[in-house]
């Protein structure tokens, strides 16, 4: 329900913006994905931690599941983002910081999930937890980016202190668009976490066979 | 503007077909692990 209603709204009742026209309504979807990328991957951070250091494999399953969804935002993000850059810069992607440094973070996190389908999540676990532990000191650069090296993607619209602020509908409706990707990042890392378990009790009782 | 339009349109697609693949990949995987459960079920009650 809150996603059509987010979809009507970026459709029916956002103002068009004047320099980039419609393929600006890509943003009400590509940031959230941006938002809950971070916030999936701060997840794996506090799950690695806490894994590491009570050896507890529910933290390690969170961190797993967090990632998993994470990768699947990330991917969202950068499609997004090559949809939105086409028609306003020219071309679907340019080696400049943002976009370059969210690739990075999309192919250690994709590397992430990949080691955990390597082995049983005993083996992979502890070394999985540092992994995403280092890999998180990339979420930072990637949010920094575009401060810290002046690149093509825009620096944040919604900055209270930005003269360049967004208009009050559009402003709704991308924190709206962010409540809906925050409670979908809650339900797919719900299943995921449930999905896990499952797996972890069919392993115990089979290898007790 | 047409041109913008098609991006947007293409742009939205693929991140609900990447949103809609992920829960068909959760699904996929529930019902593989309760048909391997129920394997194990049947198992155990034949022994």
């Amino acid at each position: 329900m809150g996603m059509l209603a987010g979809l009507a709204a970026i459709f029916f009742w956002v103002p068009t913006d004047d320099f980039q026209g419609v393929a600006q309504r890509l943003f009400y979807i590509h940031v959230p994905s941006a938002w809950v990328a971070y916030l999936a991957f701060a997840v794996v951070l506090i799950g690695s931690i806490a894994h590491l250091k009570t050896g507890s494999r529910r933290w390690d399953l969170l961190a797993d599941s967090s990632a998993e969804v994470g990768v699947v935002f990330t991917g969202i993000t950068l499609v997004t983002g090559m949809m939105w850059g086409r028609p306003v810069w020219g071309a679907y992607w340019q080696w400049e910081p943002r976009l370059t440094s969210t690739f990075v973070l999309f192919v250690v996190y994709l590397g992430y999930v990949v080691f955990r389908r390597m082995g049983d999540p005993q083996r992979t676990g502890r070394i999985a937890a540092v992994i995403g532990i280092v890999g998180f000191v990339n979420v930072p650069l990637v949010h920094f980016s575009v401060r810290w090296w002046r690149g093509l993607h825009p620096s944040g619209v919604v900055n209270p202190a930005s003269e360049a602020n967004l208009p009050w509908q559009m402003l709704v409706t991308m924190l709206f668009m962010l409540g809906v990707f925050t409670l979908l990042y809650a339900l797919f890392l719900t299943l995921r976490v449930r999905l896990g378990r499952l797996e972890d009790r069919l392993l115990l009782l089979e290898g007790g066979r | 503007m047409e041109f913008g339009l098609a991006y947007l349109g293409i742009g939205f697609a693929l991140a609900f077909l990447g949103i809609l693949g992920y829960v068909i990949s959760i699904a996929r995987r529930q019902k593989s692990l309760d048909t391997r459960m129920e394997a194990l079920d049947r198992a155990k009650r034949d022994t």
